[in-house]
Formats: C-alpha cells, sequence, structure tokens
C-alpha cells in the first residue's frame, strides 16, 4: 500500500491480483446481480487509487478494501431503493446473481434467505462465512465494536435458519 | 448472549472448536439453527470475475493512476478547511464593527470555544479515524451553551424588535458559514457518505459563523442567543448533512 500511494503500477497490479475475485464475489452476494458487482468491483478499486491518501499507515488492507466494498454496495443498495426497485425481488426472481439455471434447489433456497436478511445482518454473515473474518476483523470493517457485530451475526444466523426452514420446504 | 453460545458462534468455521462445543449444542437449540445455518452457506456457489472484465478494471485502475500519481495525504485537505473557516470567521469578527458589550474575559472565553468548535468539527469531518468526532461534537455543544449562557451584551432586545434584529444575526452566521460549507462538501466526496462526520464538518463550518458574529452582537438575551445564533448554526450543519447525504461521493473509502 505504501508503494501504491507514491503511485507505483505494480503495487496496485499486486493488490488487484490477490484481492479481485474476493471482493467481486463478495459484492456479488451482497447486491445479488453479477453485473452490477462487476461495476461495483471497478468502482471498489478506483476508489482506492483516488482516496489512497486517506489510508492509515498501520491499518489492515484487507479491512479497508472491505470497508471500501462494503460502502460501495451500501450506496448501490440506497440508490437502487430510491429508484423504488426492491433488492429482494430482485434476488429472490432473478437468476443473474451468478449460476443461474445451474443453481441447485438447496443452492436457491439459501440465497433466497440470504437476500431476505437486513443489509446489515446479510453484511455480516458474508464477510464472516465466506470471506473467513473474524468479528474483530469484521468491526473493522463496519466500523461497529467486536461485541455488536457478534450479536448481529448471532441475530442473522438464527433469523437465516429460521428462513431456510420454509424455503427448504417449499423447493 | 449466554457464555457458551459466543463461543459456539466464535468456532463456526472451526470444526475441532465446534466438536468440543458438543456438550453444550447438545443443549442449546439456538446453537444447533445456527450451526446448521452456518453450514448450509457453502451451498451458494461464488459466481467469478470474468477475465476480461478484470483486464478492463485493472486497465481503469491504471489509468486512474497514471493521471494521478501523487495522493495528498488526507490531513491536507483538513488544513485547508480549517485555515478557511477560521480565516473567514475570524476576518468577518474583526471587520464587523464591535457591539458586543460583554466583559472582555467572557468573550475571549466563548471566541475560544468557537476556535475550537471550528478546528475539531472541520478536522473530525474529514479525518478517517473515529477519535475526533465526539470531540468536535462534544466543544460544539459546549461553544453552543457558553454563547447562550456567557451573553453577548447588555442590550436586551436591539431597535428594530426581536424579529427584525434577529434575522440580521441570523443572516451574518449562515453567510459568513457558507464559503467553508462550500468547501466542507467538496472535501467530503473524497470519502463515502457518513452522518457523523458530515455533521462534525457542519457544526465546524457553522461555528465560523457564530464566531464572525459574536463580537458584532449587542443583544445580550438569551432567546435571541438561542434562536439567532445557535439555531442559525445547528441549521449550517443539518443542511450540510442532508446535501451530502444526496451527492455521489468521488470514492467509497472510510
Amino acid at each position: 500500500m505504501e508503494r501504491l500511494r507514491e503511485g507505483d503500477f505494480r503495487a496496485f497490479d499486486a493488490l488487484f491480483g490477490r484481492y479481485a475475485e474476493r471482493i467481486h464475489r463478495f459484492l456479488s452476494h451482497r447486491v445479488g446481480d453479477a453485473a452490477r458487482a462487476e461495476d461495483l468491483t471497478q468502482e471498489t478499486f478506483l476508489s482506492v487509487i483516488r482516496a489512497r491518501g486517506r489510508y492509515v499507515a498501520g491499518g489492515t488492507f484487507r479491512q479497508w478494501l472491505y470497508a471500501i466494498a462494503a460502502n460501495a454496495a451500501r450506496h448501490e443498495v440506497r440508490a437502487r431503493r430510491r429508484e423504488g426497485e426492491r433488492m429482494r425481488e430482485m434476488a429472490t426472481s432473478s437468476p443473474t446473481s451468478g449460476q443461474g439455471e445451474a443453481a441447485t434447489v438447496h443452492e436457491r433456497a439459501v440465497r433466497q434467505a440470504l437476500a431476505l436478511l437486513a443489509d446489515g445482518q446479510r453484511e455480516v454473515i458474508l464477510l464472516h462465512a465466506y470471506e473467513g473474518m473474524t468479528f474483530a476483523e469484521i468491526a473493522q470493517v463496519l466500523r461497529t465494536t467486536g461485541v455488536a457485530a457478534r450479536v448481529r451475526a448471532h441475530r442473522a444466523y438464527r433469523k437465516l435458519r429460521e428462513l431456510l426452514g420454509p424455503l427448504g420446504e417449499e423447493q | 448472549m449466554k457464555k457458551g453460545c459466543a463461543r459456539a458462534l466464535v468456532s463456526l468455521s472451526d470444526p475441532g472448536a465446534l466438536a468440543a462445543l458438543q456438550p453444550h449444542l447438545e443443549t442449546c437449540a439456538e446453537c444447533r439453527a445456527i450451526v446448521e445455518a452456518h453450514a448450509r452457506l457453502p451451498e451458494v456457489r461464488a459466481p467469478s470475475l470474468d477475465p476480461s472484465i478484470a483486464r478492463r478494471i485493472r486497465e481503469a485502475g491504471q489509468a486512474e493512476l497514471a493521471a494521478t500519481p501523487r495522493a495528498p495525504p488526507w490531513w491536507v485537505g483538513a488544513l485547508v478547511l480549517c485555515a478557511l473557516a477560521l480565516g473567514v470567521g475570524l476576518a468577518g469578527a474583526a471587520l464587523m464593527p464591535r457591539g458586543n458589550l460583554a466583559s472582555s474575559a467572557s468573550q475571549i472565553g466563548v471566541g475560544t470555544l468557537l476556535v475550537g468548535a471550528v478546528l475539531c468539527g472541520c478536522w473530525a469531518g474529514l479525518s478517517p479515524g473515529r477519535r475526533w468526532r465526539g470531540l468536535a461534537l462534544g466543544v460544539a455543544l459546549f461553544a453552543a451553551a457558553a454563547v447562550v449562557a456567557g451573553g453577548s451584551g447588555l442590550y436586551p432586545v436591539w431597535a428594530g424588535g426581536f424579529w427584525e434584529a434577529g434575522f440580521r444575526c441570523a443572516r451574518a452566521v449562515v453567510l459568513y458559514a457558507v464559503p467553508s460549507s462550500v468547501a466542507a462538501l467538496l472535501l467530503l466526496r473524497s470519502a463515502a457518505f457518513s452522518p457523523v462526520r458530515a455533521l462534525a464538518a457542519g457544526l465546524g463550518t457553522g461555528a465560523a459563523g457564530a464566531l464572525a458574529l459574536h463580537p458584532h452582537c449587542p443583544i445580550g438575551q438569551a432567546g435571541h442567543l438561542t434562536v439567532f445564533h445557535v439555531l442559525p448554526w445547528l441549521a449550517v450543519a443539518a443542511a450540510l448533512l442532508l446535501i451530502e447525504r444526496r451527492l455521489t461521493p468521488r470514492t467509497f473509502a472510510p
């Protein structure tokens, strides 16, 4: 990150190579739309470059990067709500969120259950279950405390289990 | 959350640690539900980034980097905003005729708090860290209370009545806050929208207006000071928050 601050192209390439796939995966799950996730991945990495002067030395780059991606996704969700488009409807009705027709019954059920969670709950589950972050790291990304992140995750998993029951039976 | 439940939550990705918690899981239905939900998540396959899209993003990043090879640290913008807000506030205080008849000690005390509110607010508004925000809000609150409690003069009501005289004061607060508020809006776009940060910046730039007005106003009535000195200051902060919320940021950095 120090080299990127100085405008080093290779430093950007290295960071992009290491994190692009993961950020795209996180954003795909988060916004439920593969095409929008690609645009947001670009926004995230452009933000890294434009805001590299805001990176505080000594911080963890991964958490800073995910914080940017989470902010970009939140902005997108807010913008869509303003336009009257419901994220949940899209995520539950459209197969664009990844593998479309190839998605298994179980996969669709989990995807629908995730889409039905509140934004904050979905964010915590994605960072914990898919990105393998600890609650301390999640707290850094979401600018909250470790205890708050743990409580939110606890509620989110409980809600997810409740949702997976009926959704699983419907399939 | 019980201790065992917290441990189960932390151990979700660690089968060994989860096995050790089996006695707790057998008795706790809530934790079993959480473990079951977590186990279902890998069923969602991860979409992969198309190589052509990855190339496009990489090229866009390189073009952006070539366009801005040097990135000034965040505190340069914060210093500019502090200097602008303080400069406008002090210039207003110096240029407008002096009418405040309160004691020098009271004026200096309130003025110092207002300078503190300007600096802390502008700095906290642009800082990526969180530690300045509480201080900025606290100093602004304290300075606002001091403006009202300290009084700004001896006349209970100026000629022209409560509203007419008050309107002139409110207008002065807003006018002297405008230059730094516009600058704050431009600078805040360098990060994702944060209500607390926008509010801190608004309190800082609004304080510049209150600072400009403070030595000028001869009306010491608490109602006047609250309605026409402090409320316009808070209105500047609220307006900045609402406008900033509507703007699309240049970056999504915290």
